[in-house]
């Protein structure tokens, strides 16, 4: 009789667990992007967003056109909609203070992906339930130098320019002072200009057209925070005929490794997209699941060059 | 009445923004040698053209006592729908993907098809409705730049055929096209503004509205044609950007619009309406160009930049006022 109870009350308590886990396993996460005009950010959408349907996550996203105000708007109203967890691109890492209060609030893992608002603190000091996915954005700068060094020698007289991002965003101030870190201690690399191209193809080429009326031959490099300003600075320097200036970009969207492939651009430094983007759904995931996730995931950027832009699918 | 004197005061308020162009050039040329290169100039040129050909049409609009916002998404949504129609046959992202390479005149007519079209609402909404033209063109704003993302999933788009690449870096007598473009839509809308019909009609109903319905001018019909023709060059300027980036992205000419307000104001134009030309349009285009460009060559940080340009902008709507209020 006392087995038959505890087979019972056994059978009863599997069956309560499964039925909490399959209740669990339908969470719903909302993505908050910063701006839908930076391709870029489309392909880490577009990755996190495919595990979540593989994952059977219910997904909601909104674009916050980089306007501050209006993502804190869209990251309540997914409260006020009962999100389980929240994925945000920070339109301004230094603004992320009242994000961090409403998820705290509400209760819900915070993940961070691609901007980290957490650049000076180590991960043990990240907020209770905050996470960051990304890469160490001075990196991106550093490869570009290095790889830049390699092609241009250590020897010559090397004029450089760097087309950077928006300034409020932390990856435009990483990636611009990797490229001078890394380039200072060589005597022969003169600095000569940065510009602020907003991220744009259109104000990369019009930057560059005036750099090259006001540098001439002592241009010899062209570092863009991102591969749209990037392949702005190619179209002003072929159409200058200023073939021999080495430009380089950041994230090998499309457009850049087929420029890499013919030719046209010397290099781009990839974040990788998909491990971004995979890795911040499997994070929320995973502080949903309970497992623990560390606060910070470092997903490593990379160099494509001629030489191996074959291996990059 | 007397003649008017040729004395200081009547030149500088007659050509006060030609002679600060002009000084800005001897300035710059004295200062930076590299400024005066043939190859700058043209530059300064080709870099004006985009704006410039939109600040010809915010012309005709600001003289009518109306205003067009929406001028940057619809040069986006024309330039992205003419790129999707002019990608070559190899093309790595094809919108279309079993379109071959179509000639260039089928992207060209699309986007100024689209550019008409988006006109041709705003100045509907603006005769028939009596919405104010800042709403309306505000809504417009929005729209088109929705379809812009909608339409491209928010991706760019490249590999065009090489006929475009003619039309942003080609060269026709040592000029570039885009260069000729302008040259050309300039001499178009001086023609309509100064000596058609139309064109006084539009100076008719910014002077005084009810003064001209009560003589007999299609006000209605006038406004739209106004927002039209603004539409139709958004087209021609998205041709001209395709052209020179060799693809378009949404999120392209955000803001364009207040260039070309801002160009427009500087020549003259004046936003109480009836007043303005397209020779100040074209000079307030080139000294935003002749700005930038010449505080690039100086290093001049690019944020102080737009510190400058604002302050021209208001400095010359004060001037303007000053010697409006002093004719009247």
């Amino acid at each position: 009789m006392q087995k038959k109870i505890m087979v019972v009350l056994s059978l009863m308590l599997v069956f309560v667990m499964a039925s909490a886990v399959s209740a669990q396993e339908t969470f719903k996460i909302g993505y908050l992007c910063n701006n839908f005009n930076d391709t870029f950010q489309t392909v880490i959408e577009g990755y996190a967003k495919a595990l979540a349907e593989k994952e059977g996550v219910e997904y909601v996203y909104a674009d916050g056109g980089e306007d501050i105000l209006k993502q804190q708007d869209q990251i309540h109203a997914f409260i006020a909609e009962g999100v389980d967890a929240l994925i945000v691109v920070p339109i301004d890492t230094s603004a992320v203070e009242p994000i961090i209060e409403a998820a705290a609030a509400a209760k819900i893992p915070l993940v961070f992906v691609n901007r980290n608002p957490f650049a000076d603190l180590d991960p043990e000091e990240y907020p209770e339930n905050t996470y960051y996915v990304g890469s160490e954005e001075t990196d991106a700068g550093k490869f570009q130098a290095e790889y830049a060094l390699e092609l241009l020698g250590e020897k010559d007289e090397i004029g450089y320019a760097i087309l950077v991002g928006i300034l409020s965003n932390q990856g435009a101030i990483a990636r611009t002072q990797g490229n001078k870190d890394a380039l200072e201690t060589f005597k022969n690399y003169k600095f000569l200009a940065e510009q602020n191209g907003d991220w744009q193809r259109d104000q990369g080429m019009t930057i560059t057209e005036n750099w090259l009326t006001a540098y001439g031959d002592e241009l010899k490099l062209i570092l863009a925070n991102n591969d749209e300003m990037a392949l702005g600075a190619v179209e002003a320097t072929e159409a200058a005929g200023r073939e021999d200036i080495v430009i380089m970009g950041v994230d090998l969207i499309p457009d850049a490794k087929q420029a890499i492939i013919d030719g046209r651009l010397d290099a781009s430094v990839m974040q990788d997209g998909k491990g971004q983007g995979e890795g911040a759904m499997m994070v929320a995931l995973a502080a949903l699941r309970g497992e623990e996730p560390d606060p910070y995931t470092k997903v490593p950027f990379v160099l494509a060059t001629p030489e191996n832009i074959a291996d990059f699918e | 009445m007397k003649p008017q004197q040729l004395t200081l005061k009547t030149i500088l308020n007659k050509y006060g923004i030609t002679i600060v162009l002009l000084a800005m050039i001897l300035f710059l040329s004295i200062l930076k040698p590299n400024f005066r290169t043939w190859n700058n100039l043209l530059n300064i040129l080709t870099q004006a053209s985009i704006y410039g050909i939109l600040s010809l049409g915010m012309t005709f609009v600001i003289i009518s006592k109306g205003i067009d916002l929406s001028v940057g998404s619809i040069v986006a949504l024309s330039a992205v729908v003419a790129a999707s129609l002019g990608q070559a046959a190899n093309a790595a992202n094809k919108v279309y993907p079993d379109l071959g390479a179509l000639p260039i005149i089928v992207p060209i007519a699309a986007a100024l098809l689209i550019g008409t079209l988006c006109g041709a609402i705003n100045g509907s909404l603006v005769a028939y409705t009596g919405i104010p033209a800042f709403i309306a063109t505000l809504g417009m704003t929005t729209i088109a730049r929705g379809a812009t993302y909608l339409y491209t999933n928010g991706k760019p788009i490249s590999t065009l055929i090489p006929d475009f690449k003619f039309i942003g870096q080609g060269r026709f007598l040592r000029v570039p096209m885009p260069g000729w473009i302008y040259i050309v839509m300039i001499l178009i809308t001086w023609t309509l503004l100064s000596q058609t019909r139309f064109g006084k009609r539009t100076y008719a109903i910014g002077g005084n509205i009810n003064a001209a319905q009560v003589s007999g001018v299609n006000v209605k019909g006038t406004l739209v044609a106004v927002y039209t023709l603004m539409g139709v060059l958004c087209g021609v300027a998205a041709i001209v950007s395709t052209g020179r980036m060799v693809s378009a992205q949404p999120g392209l000419a955000t803001g364009y619009e207040l260039t070309a307000i801002a160009s427009t104001t500087i020549g003259g134009t004046s936003h109480s309406g009836g007043i303005g030309t397209i020779g100040g349009a074209v000079i307030g285009a080139l000294v935003l160009s002749v700005m930038r460009n010449g505080m690039t060559l100086m290093g001049v940080h690019s944020y102080w930049q737009q510190i400058v340009e604002g302050l021209v902008i208001i400095l010359s709507v004060i001037f303007d006022m000053r010697k409006n209020a002093r004719k009247s």
